[in-house]
């Protein structure tokens, strides 16, 4: 069956010369559909990088990434926004959420963006499984940590994304909360039926994982 | 059409409507004047000279016409002796207001189509779109449809891998007690040698029993005979019933089984086979820790699950076989795990039937240098 | 120390963008300071100096004071400077009339008598004239020749018998000469006069300034009572006391354009301050997290404030002598073409031509320094304390919080929200709303600003408009060409001007009318008469005002009727003689008078002060093109006080569609008539339309300079905030374009966050600003300032400033974004802190 997410040779370098840092350094990646992956690995190890360019967020030096089959960066810029907003699902560290919105529109800005209508059953059932149906209309800098995390899940997950890719998203957050989003994440993505691939530091996080790859110095050590 | 757009349009129709009108009486009043204006000429040309009546009302009525070039000429040149030329020809008498009537016409009926316009390119665009996404959603859908189709293929390739691995399995204690059988037939042997080799044949059997339990019960959760039924039940006595599955083993060992007080806590759960899944939990705990130690649990409330912590003060498990312990048939490497009984099989159940549920597992390292299992289990 | 400046050095490097922009802004506002104060300045400057050329300087003159007093008033203690002059004769001849006279070096120099050539006679018969003279008499000589002279010399306050004296040419005296009196002035030697004249019969004119008069005069009221009273004490008839009220005049300035000035310098300190603030206090935020840093590091709060300062004051010290010497290099110039403009247009008014001549000459040679200490000292002082009130502000900001708190500093959200509303759906358009409600406080300050900027705008273009200079000159003078009596009253040397004398032998007669009259293109001749007198209860000393009527003909009648603002009174209660029409400047000046007084007046006939008491029966607002006179009567009251001839103002009136050739020539016609009296002057409507036009010019020319310089200031303000906001947003506008927002709808929603700017600010400045211009319309109607009477709006202005506005907008989103896209998309994610 076909990879939901594939790179080939992807090659990422920062800076020359003494300074030269290889990012990402001639990795092969293939991520089935359905999989929850996660990619660990130190800091500096590439890892965001990485994710970045699964995302379309930044363009390689050389090398392929392909969604779904399709080379994604022979995609004009805004062909590339259109299918991020469609396929694919971010959720970062800190920071998600649009500070002048409240949590309602947080979670509906991507399906705004893209000039459809919210499906208000689907989107309810979300804010239900993440158990904030009673503060929509929370503004983001009255919630907690885990709170806003929860938040940028159900952003993630509202406009149905194929894909949702998730930069270190319990890494400001308590063992407890931490177990949480991450139990949360799985479950929704499992009954969805989306690919998760998330960056974590964290192996104890990585275990839940249904395959862990390890990245050192731009280049895949463990698949 | 929501309000809005309906407002807009209402908004942008009446200004049309107002130019139109506007131009339109602009248009008249200047007419009008028009008239008005001859009239007036006439009535003063013929105050200054009655008789003339009828000659001034053909010139102004147009009847009697001038008609060369030199008359217009002569005209002209008249006309700017006292001042008056072709400027001031435009800016009195109705023709401003006829301009301006007409330029409101003119501008209202143009705004009035590329109105139009605009908005037929709007519809347009909205129906390509519309068009892309619709075969984007439809690609979704066989991808989706193609995983569907994967996964059966998947399940009738672990049915086939599961009757290899269990027979597999098997092989090694009826081999032994085969082996048995054949030296106690061909030999004669002592009544020591006997009494050795029954012990033997005895663990064989008791083996057999152990992994044909073990695997009944995970292939009827692997192909499906056994379906979990969840229902909104008290954790407390699902937890009851997996500490007292794994109690007699551990007086055996005297390993206490301490639980923390806590308030129950409603969860959406199927009790027989939770409580088995902890059960495993508790039993590898039991089977690892050395004697006279102790088991702890922990509930505590999330906000969406509830978390259970099994904690015991064994050896611990290393980091790298730490996210392998819940593979199907996994047994760890290192020596005390290798030399007890086991079908590395207990913590792969807990795992699946845990996760059908939608809760969690997995272990960190204990306080103590122990292993801590985190369980969760959603409440809705 | 070192690491300070270090880090100070290094602060300015890094945000080498953001004090790019503060430095501009410096050195614009710096610009405009300098700019209004010192032209303001040194045009106040060269006018007095160009005074002092021009007029003869001293402050009054006695006469008929005895040599022994003359002697003794030199040393006086209060006299400045005195000179002396003692006039022996004169020689008339058929059309031209000599006089001889004697001046000391002082009285030389306070008359502004200079040479073209030679020397000033020094003894024995040298005499020192003007070229004119000769030529004037047919006589042809060089310095160091013979000439004969007519004299007779003064006896007994009479001319003695004609001699014919001869004298050496000892130097020819420069100026113009009096063409239409035909008189001239000769110098004679100390020598001539002691011959000439006995000691005792010597009668002196003193002329001098007085010591501690400085070179603005406010009233002259403290001059006169000193001058009086050195005369009384030296025996000087109140008679022979002449106060050069002139001179005086010219050095008076006006309180009120004083205070235009004041307010102008206000108006652009506080743009230039507005602006350098808000620079700083849009790029608050980051600068609050420096210092959350700085502190974290463990700098002490007199180090922040070191570092802080230092930064501030690098582009402080690069900015603004950058700004001064702008200025300075301008201002020279910008002066002179001022003055150059101006001198274009003046041209009914033979004196200000001159003076603007004479001023251009001092600029141009220098004479006139342009550039003062103390506009330097007042700039660089605004502009240091204004920054500093904006960099105080940070500063304090962070000291009040921890360091970890002043690092995640993201703006004053005082959290008083903690919900909202919000839309159930979202779009591009509700995102940028709630972008601009976030921090209104900004964006308005930002509209503010600008639109402050549009209303100025619109206000100048309001008054520019109304400002037409045909319908002001319209308001200032009738008809078409107008030839009046000269005349003026209280002027001790030339009596003749009074009006009591020159009524009794006037020159516009009728014969002159007649022949007024018979000149080529003319269509209507009005005559309106003319008298003149003391209030005699409410001003005797004709301090503040005079009695003085204009008589009108019938024709006026309308006017009269309908000028009337207070009271009424019809044509014929007026022409019964008991009632009067009063201006309402009267009221002004007289505050206690009112409706049914009596004014009683003492007015100047041939045949003696004649006493008429009026009621006051209307109160009439009338434009000067009507009479520049107190009280309106018909010419037949009048005529009954007295048989003079009281015509005064011609009025002429050409054809309709005259076209110019006939025009140019009835006005040649007209001139040559008026030519036959010295005692009649013309002029015409052309020229109060091009003195007009020329103003207004030069008011545009200013005024739309100004408002640019503003208005670059207002931009630069505008592109800090929009660069700002984008800015501290990065990671923000980052992550939303992680989840989907393409570059195109970054950009739209950018424009459209530019848009609701461009919108508010219209607004404001059309709006208000329309208003604005009106409410000016109205009070510079009230106060008669340039005669503006009807209100045009500026259309063609306003669009102008809707276009412009709207595509600096649209430039500065497309300029800011386009620099924005160029970083790329993680780095807006990675380095948002």
């Amino acid at each position: 069956m076909k990879a939901i997410l594939e790179t080939k040779d992807l090659v990422k370098y920062y800076g020359s010369g003494d300074n030269l840092v290889k990012a990402i350094d001639h990795t092969d990646i293939r991520v089935e559909p359905g999989e929850f992956v996660a990619v660990v690995g130190r800091s500096g190890s590439g890892k965001s990088t990485l994710l970045h360019m699964l995302g379309g967020l930044d363009r390689p030096d050389s090398g392929k990434v392909l969604v779904e089959g399709r080379d994604i960066f022979r995609l004009m810029d805004d062909r590339l926004a259109v299918f991020r907003r469609r396929k694919i699902g971010f959720i970062f560290q800190s920071y998600n959420l649009v500070p002048s919105l409240n949590v309602w529109e947080n979670i509906v800005l991507p399906i705004g963006l893209d000039g459809r209508k919210v499906d208000r059953e689907y989107v309810m059932d979300i804010v239900r499984k993440i158990g904030m149906s009673d503060r929509l209309h929370a503004l983001p800098g009255t919630l907690s940590g885990g709170q806003q995390q929860r938040v940028a899940i159900a952003r993630a997950l509202a406009s149905r994304p194929a894909i949702i890719l998730a930069d270190e998203p319990t890494g400001n957050l308590d063992s407890r909360t931490e177990i949480e989003v991450v139990s949360l994440l799985k479950h929704c993505v499992t009954e969805y039926g989306q690919t998760l691939v998330m960056i974590t530091h964290d192996e104890t996080i990585a275990q839940m994982a249904d395959r862990m790859i390890v990245i050192e110095d731009g280049k895949v050590v463990r698949s | 059409m929501d309000t809005g757009k309906r407002k807009r349009i209402a908004l942008a129709a009446g200004l049309f409507f107002l130019a139109l009108l506007v131009g339109l009486f602009l248009t008249g009043r200047a007419v009008w004047q028009e008239y008005e204006n001859t009239a007036r000429q006439m009535a003063a040309l013929t105050r200054q000279a009655p008789e003339e009546e009828a000659v001034f009302a053909g010139i102004l009525t147009g009847k009697i016409v001038e008609d060369n070039e030199a008359a217009a000429k002569t005209g002209m040149e008249l006309l700017e002796k006292y001042g008056y030329d072709l400027k001031d020809s435009f800016w009195g008498g109705a023709l401003p207001g006829m301009a301006g009537g007409m330029a409101l016409l003119l501008a209202a009926g143009l705004a009035a189509c590329a109105g139009l316009a605009w908005h037929s390119m709007r519809l347009k665009r909205e129906a390509r779109e519309r068009a892309d996404y619709l075969e984007e959603k439809l690609k979704e859908e066989t991808v989706r449809n193609q995983k569907m189709e994967a996964e059966l293929r998947r399940e009738e390739q672990e049915t086939k891998s599961l009757i290899t691995d269990i027979s597999h399995q098997l092989k090694t204690p009826v081999a032994s007690l085969k082996m048995s059988y054949e030296i106690e037939d061909s030999t004669e042997l002592s009544a020591e040698e006997t009494e050795e080799f029954r012990r033997k044949e005895r663990e064989d059997v008791e083996r057999l029993e152990h992994l044909l339990q073990a695997f009944t019960q995970m292939s009827k959760l692997e192909t499906g005979m056994i379906r979990l039924k969840p229902e909104k039940a008290g954790v407390k006595s699902t937890l009851a019933r997996a500490v007292a599955g794994a109690y007699a083993k551990a007086v055996d060992k005297n390993i206490s089984i301490e639980t923390e007080e806590f308030t129950d806590v409603a969860v959406v759960h199927d009790p027989g086979w939770t409580a088995e899944a902890i059960g495993n939990v508790l039993d590898n705990g039991v089977k690892y820790a050395p004697v006279g130690t102790c088991i702890t649990i922990r509930v505590s409330e999330l906000v969406s699950y509830v978390m259970i912590e099994v904690e015991d003060e064994g050896p611990g498990i290393p980091a790298e076989e730490q996210h392998r312990i819940f593979q199907r048939f996994y047994r760890g490497k290192a020596e005390a795990v290798r030399k007890e009984e086991g079908s590395g099989v207990g913590l792969y159940l807990t795992r699946r039937i845990l996760e059908e549920q939608g809760g969690t597992v997995c272990v960190k390292n204990g306080r103590t240098g122990g292993s801590k299992f985190v369980i969760t289990l959603p409440k809705e | 120390m070192k690491t300070v400046t270090k880090t100070a050095l290094a602060n300015a490097r890094q945000n080498r963008t953001r004090n790019m922009i503060s430095g501009a802004a410096i050195i614009l506002t710096t610009l405009l300071i300098f700019m209004v104060l010192t032209v303001g300045y040194a045009s106040v400057k060269v006018r007095f100096a160009a005074v002092n050329a021009y007029y003869p300087p001293y402050h009054a003159m006695f006469r008929q004071v005895s040599e022994e007093d003359a002697g003794k008033l030199k040393s006086h203690n209060d006299m400045e400077e005195v000179g002396l002059r003692s006039d022996l004769g004169e020689g008339v001849d058929d059309d031209s009339t000599i006089l001889f006279l004697w001046m000391d070096a002082q009285a030389l120099e306070l008359n502004k008598i200079e040479l073209a050539e030679g020397a000033f006679p020094k003894a024995g018969n040298e005499i020192a004239l003007p070229e004119g003279l000769l030529a004037e008499y047919g006589i042809t000589a060089g310095i160091g020749d013979t000439v004969t002279l007519p004299l007779q010399l003064y006896e007994d306050g009479g001319l003695g018998y004609q001699k014919e004296d001869t004298f050496r040419i000892s130097g020819f005296l420069k100026g113009e000469i009096d063409e239409e009196n035909k008189a001239y002035s000769v110098l004679v030697s100390r020598d001539c006069l002691e011959q000439s004249v006995l000691a005792k019969d010597r009668e002196y004119r003193v002329m001098f300034r007085l010591q501690d008069v400085g070179e603005n005069v406010a009233t002259t009221d403290a001059i006169e009572e000193r001058v009086r009273e050195i005369g009384a004490d030296f025996g000087v008839s109140e008679d022979n006391v002449v106060i050069n009220t002139d001179y005086l005049m010219a050095n008076y300035t006006d309180p009120a354009a004083l205070f235009a000035v004041v307010c102008i310098i206000l108006v652009v300190m506080a743009a230039g301050v507005l602006t350098i603030y808000s620079i700083h206090y849009v790029s608050m935020i980051p600068k609050v997290q420096e210092y959350g840093k700085l502190k974290a590091m463990g700098a002490t709060r007199r180090q922040i404030r070191q570092i802080v300062f230092r930064e501030g004051l690098l582009v402080t010290a690069l900015s603004l002598p950058l700004g001064l010497l702008l200025g300075s290099i301008l201002a020279g110039p910008v002066i002179r073409w001022i003055y150059r403009i101006s001198g274009e247009g003046v041209q009914t008014n033979a004196a200000a031509m001159e003076m603007n001549r004479i001023c251009m000459k001092l600029l141009e040679q220098r004479q006139v320094p342009v550039l003062y200490g103390w506009v330097y000292i007042l700039t660089i002082l605004t502009v240091l304390v204004t920054v500093y009130l904006s960099l105080v502000k940070p500063m304090r900001m962070a000291a009040k919080i921890s360091p970890v708190e002043a690092m995640r500093y993201q703006g004053e959200i005082r959290e008083k929200k903690k919900e909202r509303k919000g839309f159930a759906e979202m779009s591009l358009v509700k995102l940028t709303r709630s972008n601009l409600s976030r921090n209104k406080k900004r964006s308005v300050l930002t509209i503010v600003t600008l639109g402050a900027v549009g209303i100025l705008f619109m206000a100048v273009a309001t008054v520019l408009s109304c400002a037409d200079p045909e319908e002001i000159a319209k308001q200032e003078f009738e008809g078409d060409y107008e030839i009046a009596v000269d005349s003026w009253e209280g002027d001790k040397m030339n009596p003749d001007r009074a009006w009591v004398n020159l009524m009794q032998n006037n020159p516009l007669n009728g014969e002159l009318l007649e022949q007024i009259r018979a000149v080529d293109g003319v269509e209507e001749v009005k005559v309106k008469t003319y008298l003149t007198g003391t209030l005699a209860d409410l001003d005797p000393e004709r301090e503040i005002a005079s009695a003085s009527i204009q008589g009108l003909d019938e024709s006026y009648r309308e006017i009269v009727e309908n000028c009337q603002i207070e009271g009424a009174v019809t044509w014929e209660e007026l022409g019964e003689g008991e009632k009067i029409l009063v201006s309402e400047d009267m009221l002004r000046w007289f505050p206690e008078l009112k409706l049914g007084d009596a004014v009683r007046m003492e007015l100047e006939t041939p045949e003696g002060t004649v006493e008429r008491t009026f009621e006051i029966a209307a109160v009439g607002e009338y434009p000067s093109a009507v009479s520049g006179s107190n009280f309106l009567l018909p010419d037949s009251v009048l005529a009954k006080i007295t048989g003079a001839d009281l015509s005064d103002i011609c009025v002429i009136r050409l054809e309709e569609g005259i076209g110019q050739t006939g025009r140019q020539e009835a006005y040649t016609n007209l001139e040559n008539l008026a030519k036959t009296s010295v005692y009649l002057t013309t002029d015409s409507f052309e020229k109060h339309v091009e003195t007009w036009e020329t103003a207004v010019t030069v008011m545009t020319v200013l005024g739309y300079a100004f408002l640019l310089i503003l208005g670059a200031v207002g931009v630069m303000n505008l592109i800090n905030t929009m660069v700002n906001s984008i800015y501290t947003r990065r990671r923000e506008l980052g992550i939303i374009q992680a989840i989907g927002m393409s570059e195109k709808q970054l950009v739209r929603m950018l424009q459209l966050e530019g848009l609701f700017y461009t919108a508010g600010t219209l607004l404001v400045a059309l709006g208000i600003g329309s208003l604005a211009g009106y409410g000016i319309f109205l009070y510079a109607k009230a106060e008669n300032m340039m005669n503006i009477t009807v209100y045009h709006y500026p259309g063609i202005q306003a669009a102008v400033l809707a276009v412009a506005v709207a595509a600096l907008q649209m430039i500065l989103t497309c300029a800011v974004s386009r620099n924005f896209r160029r970083m790329s998309l993680t780095d807006r994610i990675r380095y948002g802190e």
